[in-house]
């Protein structure tokens, strides 16, 4: 028992990383399954950077469209992520947190579009934000915004 | 609209962590080295740095500890530090550095030198010991290691070791630093290299073969000190694990130094005096 308080930290520590590797990794896999998933669903709504609609649209409505997700690591990760920052190079296990929440933020993005009717997004932007990472103990993830002009059906005259 | 399409992208283009317990293993092995590496270069420097340390700063450290333990009147602390002093004399003793024994009334099997030139005879030890050349033998072996500074080296090593340490894990780390810096743990805890016992044997030796004319009584000690762990059961480790120098290597080593010095191995062998042998007697009846 003593043991035990004596290397509360150790423990802890150990608790915490297998936790963190299954937790995170099986929601990792969910995650990506579903993304995968309504990918396919909303390939119909095409996504475009450019300002200006292609000339075939013709006079259509225009809305805003925005999707945005927040995705945390785990503790397991940020572990990783120490060990990648110390030695240097790519922090490996931070690109799927990154690429999770910009395919989220962009399939939420579409959704609502197509909510509107549109088949396409135009002008679409991305902004990247760092939540927490400032102290120890706060949590660490990425919010990804997405935002564009979705085109809407053209109106009925 | 045909014209435009958005491919489906290839998955986990951006993704490359395929294998991250592979990564964390390599990395966390890195790091295990390298910190490891630290550790033994922090703990090495502590014990050499730690030596430099004046003499008077080392006895202020002791001071608080030391009050505790004041030099006692009894017969037999007169007759130990009589002969202590008798030794001391002959082990050219850095500057200021006086030597001070305290005769500790338990069975244990021992005796340490700590920091501030302490040394502890327990009287288990001294009532085994045959007579008072082995005895010289072990106080000397003692003095040696204070002459040499060997318990300020072993702290500053212990306490280098355990900075690095809490670095890894807080409760580790101040629990070893606890054990070194703790009240009992400076006086008895501390340990030394084997290349620190055979340096103090090196210097004891020398000073008994000085104060009695002949080195008789040198391996006695261990042979006791020997006998005393077997009665308990404990066996002696290999060699390379062990910091006491194994016994049988350590008397052919004392031998070996007797004849190369031309020393006479054995002459007359001085008894310890019957009022200290009463004095141990009664001490041991009152209990």
């Amino acid at each position: 028992m003593q043991a035990f308080f004596d290397y509360f930290d150790v423990i802890l520590f150990v608790t915490l990383f297998v936790l963190g590797y299954f937790a995170g990794r099986w929601n990792e896999r969910r995650h990506y399954a579903s993304i995968r998933k309504r990918e396919r669903e909303l390939s119909g709504v095409l996504l475009f950077s450019n300002r200006f609609p292609p000339y075939v649209t013709g006079r259509v409505e225009t809305r805003l469209v925005a999707g945005s997700a927040v995705i945390s690591g785990d503790y397991f990760k940020n572990v990783l992520a120490g060990l990648y920052s110390f030695f240097g190079g790519r922090v490996r296990s931070y690109e799927s947190l990154i690429d999770r929440a910009r395919r989220e933020a962009v399939l939420r993005m579409k959704a609502e579009a197509r909510k509107f009717g549109s088949g396409m997004i135009i002008n679409a932007k991305f902004q990247t934000f760092a939540v927490g990472g400032r102290n120890e103990n706060s949590v660490r993830g990425v919010e990804i915004l997405a935002y564009g002009t979705a085109l809407g059906p053209a109106p009925r005259a | 609209m045909a014209e435009y399409s958005n491919p489906q992208l290839p998955d986990e283009v951006n993704n490359s962590d395929a294998r991250p317990l592979r990564s964390f293993f390599a990395m966390a092995a890195a790091v295990v080295v390298l910190g490891a590496g630290a550790a033994l270069a922090f703990a090495f420097l502590g014990g050499a740095l730690a030596r430099h340390l004046p003499y008077a700063a080392e006895v202020s450290l002791i001071g608080p500890y030391a009050k505790q333990y004041p030099p006692r009147e009894g017969p037999v602390e007169i007759y130990l530090q009589d002969l202590v002093d008798r030794l001391a004399a002959r082990m050219s003793l850095p500057e200021g550095m006086q030597i001070q024994v305290h005769y500790v009334d338990e069975e244990v099997v021992n005796a340490f030198a700590t920091l501030g030139g302490h040394v502890a005879m327990y009287r288990g030890l001294l009532e085994k010991l045959p007579d008072e050349n082995a005895l010289a033998m072990v106080l000397a072996h003692e003095v040696g290691h204070a002459r040499h500074r060997h318990p300020i080296a072993s702290l500053g090593r212990g306490i280098a070791f355990a900075a690095v340490l809490s670095l890894v894990s807080a409760g580790a780390g101040s629990g070893a630093a606890e054990s070194i810096l703790g009240q009992s743990g400076m006086l008895t805890l501390l340990t030394f290299s084997r290349a620190q016992e055979e340096e103090a044997d090196v210097a004891g030796l020398a000073a008994l073969a000085a104060v009695y004319g002949h080195a008789g009584g040198a391996t006695e000690t261990f042979r006791v000190m020997s006998a005393a762990a077997a009665e308990k059961g404990v066996r002696e480790p290999p060699k390379f694990l062990s910091t006491h120098p194994v016994t049988k290597a350590r008397i052919e080593r004392i031998e070996r130094m007797i004849a190369q010095n031309g020393w006479q191995s054995d002459g007359d062998r001085t008894p310890i005096p019957r009022a200290v042998r009463d004095a141990l007697k009664s001490a041991t009846k009152t209990r």
